[in-house]
């Protein structure tokens, strides 16, 4: 056992209103007033009824019109370009981590977007890697002075979510950041490859899988055409509520939601311990636009 | 045994996939088939996997064998993700989006396909009958899960497992391994529903008396300092855990909703294991 000091349950329940387990997001204190909301956090979420057809082929021009909208209601701008360009300079070395998992990757036409919009700024094609696997291999991802980070939402055997902080893993060797479920992805964060380089998180929610089970799993029933997807400064923030959106889809989806597995800890630690966003649902300002049907959360 | 000879000659009209031949990982390699996911494997007594991939015209289907080294772990990584009905296959089985899992002797056997349709769904079952009547013997499941007593048990929620990590993974106490898990420990934890109350009951066994005394020092002092001499403390508003040393076992149970909620849950469990020859 270390000499560091030994942290419990106990101590994130006095120090946070985050489920530590990941299985509630809203503990009694908060909602008794106990603990004041002390930060801000903004994360946008847009759905679009037809974005997918029932295929789930994405039509092309409402999911630019969806990117467009998200990053100007971010922003307050309405002008999506003048948007990118606080966001990125024509200077930038510019790594786009996207996430190559083959059911659910992230949408190729979501890549293009994101390299279109890049070389609006300005930043010439060649400075610009879209890259999952590799990035530790890749010119642009080792000397990037800008990153965007886009992947789809999907329930994960090992660390409960599949989001955005964990989708920079392999900004080192995965397996060294496996240990217990993965609980200090977030300081992944602070490596110097990409420690303050991420301007923009995109965790698509076209068709989140809420519920898997086993190691590696894809199963088309927990598939829900959802249609959506949350876009902010912060990751702990976009899977805070990805956390949550699959956990009332569980409810939704299932007369009985599987208890008692699935832990999401790394997303509050990630908040708690390493300080890279805010996992409190009751401290981010979630701003919804678009189609509100099922939405859930 | 060559985990290869379980599976049956022929699949119906399944044929081999060209591009991806048979398969085999051992401890080393088990990352390359499945990267992180290789460490659930590991924290039980994993010995080696066999993979088979078969197609037929646009569909697949993925055959994992995977020796865990005894009938206790095969149990454990089932018990893992399982979830639902059991549909008596092997020792243990679930179905869920073309998927069968099941466990017998020290064997756990994974059939899936990713597109479920009624010719794949019986497929997939004709499979994992046929790989689990070539599993000659039974095995014995976790005999500490006989520690857990029936009322209120919500036996689908049973997890078994040995380390520190996975004790986190289904219910966080410590960033710390204040229980001493190691892969010498054999611990259980389950859900007891009774109402709107939802208690954890984790059940620890060390490999003697004294280890787990030392650990129970620890893990008292740090859990549960301010534990009056009947031992529960409210941990959060309602929510109420307690710990007691019984023989080679530490039993422990968290988030009652009342003190006496846990301790009737505690006492129910020592007797239990006063039942037993330890």
């Amino acid at each position: 056992m270390s000499d560091e000091r030994i942290r419990t349950r106990r101590d994130f329940v006095k120090e946070t209103s985050f489920g530590v387990a990941g299985m509630t997001l809203g503990l009694s204190a908060v909602r008794d007033g106990l603990l004041k909301p002390r930060r801000n956090s903004k994360v946008v979420l847009i759905r679009h009824k037809d974005v997918l057809d029932d295929e789930g082929t994405i039509d092309r021009a409402i999911f630019e019109q969806m990117l467009d909208d998200a990053v100007t209601t971010l922003f307050g701008n309405d002008d999506p370009t003048a948007c990118w360009k606080g966001l990125l300079k024509p200077t930038d070395t510019l790594g786009i981590k996207t996430n190559v998992y083959p059911p659910l990757p992230t949408p190729p036409e979501l890549n293009e977007m994101l390299e279109q919009r890049a070389m609006a700024v300005g930043i010439p094609e060649e400075k610009i890697s879209t890259l999952d696997r590799g990035v530790l291999q890749d010119p642009n991802f080792q000397n990037a002075t800008a990153l965007l980070n886009a992947r789809p939402l999907r329930a994960h055997d090992w660390s409960g979510i599949g989001g955005c902080i964990k989708n920079f893993i392999l900004f080192d060797r995965p397996s060294d950041w496996h240990d217990d479920s993965c609980a200090d992805l977030g300081a992944i964060w602070n490596l110097p490859v990409c420690k303050g380089k991420c301007r923009l998180n995109i965790l698509v929610a076209m068709t989140p899988l809420f519920h898997s089970i086993g190691p590696h799993r894809y199963a088309p029933d927990a598939i829900w055409q959802y249609k959506g997807m949350f876009v902010s400064t912060d990751p702990v923030a976009v899977d805070a509520l990805g956390v949550k959106l699959m956990e009332e889809m569980r409810k939704a989806f299932y007369d009985r939601p599987p208890r008692g597995g699935t832990s999401t800890k790394h997303v509050g630690i990630a908040d708690t311990s390493h300080g890279l966003g805010v996992a409190n649902l009751d401290e981010i300002e979630l701003i919804k636009i678009g189609w509100m049907e099922d939405v859930l959360i | 045994m060559d985990l290869s000879k379980l599976i049956p000659g022929t699949v119906g009209t399944w044929a081999p996939v060209d591009d991806y031949p048979d398969a085999r990982y051992d401890k080393q390699t088990i990352f390359d088939y499945m990267n992180g996911a290789g460490e659930v494997f590991l924290s039980f007594a994993y010995q080696e996997m066999f993979v088979r991939y078969l197609e037929k015209q646009d569909e697949q289907l993925t055959i994992e064998l995977y020796d865990m080294g005894n009938a206790a772990d095969a149990f454990g990584i089932f018990a893992r993700s399982r979830s639902g009905d059991d549909i008596g296959i092997g020792q243990g089985s679930q179905y869920w989006s073309g998927q069968i899992n099941f466990w017998k002797d020290r064997y756990y056997v994974s059939v899936f396909t990713l597109t479920e349709t009624e010719d794949s769904k019986r497929d997939v079952f004709d499979l994992a009958r046929a790989i689990a009547a070539n599993i000659p013997d039974e095995g014995q499941p976790p005999a500490i899960l006989s520690l857990l007593p029936p009322e209120d048990l919500h036996e689908e929620t049973i997890k078994y497992f040995h380390l520190h990590t996975d004790l986190n993974r289904y219910y966080f106490i410590s960033d710390s391994n204040i229980l001493g898990l190691d892969s010498n420990t054999e611990a259980i934890i389950a859900n007891y529903e009774s109402g709107q109350e939802y208690r954890f009951l984790l059940v620890v066994r060390y490999p003697d008396p004294e280890r787990a005394g030392e650990v129970f020092t620890t893990f008292h002092d740090t859990w549960l300092p301010e534990a009056d001499e009947d031992g529960a403390v409210e941990i959060e508003e309602g929510q109420w855990s307690s710990a007691i040393l019984a023989g080679p076992y530490i039993i422990s149970v968290f988030d009652a909703q009342s003190a006496e909620s846990a301790r009737n849950l505690l006492a129910a469990t020592q007797d239990r294991i006063e039942g037993v020859d330890q």
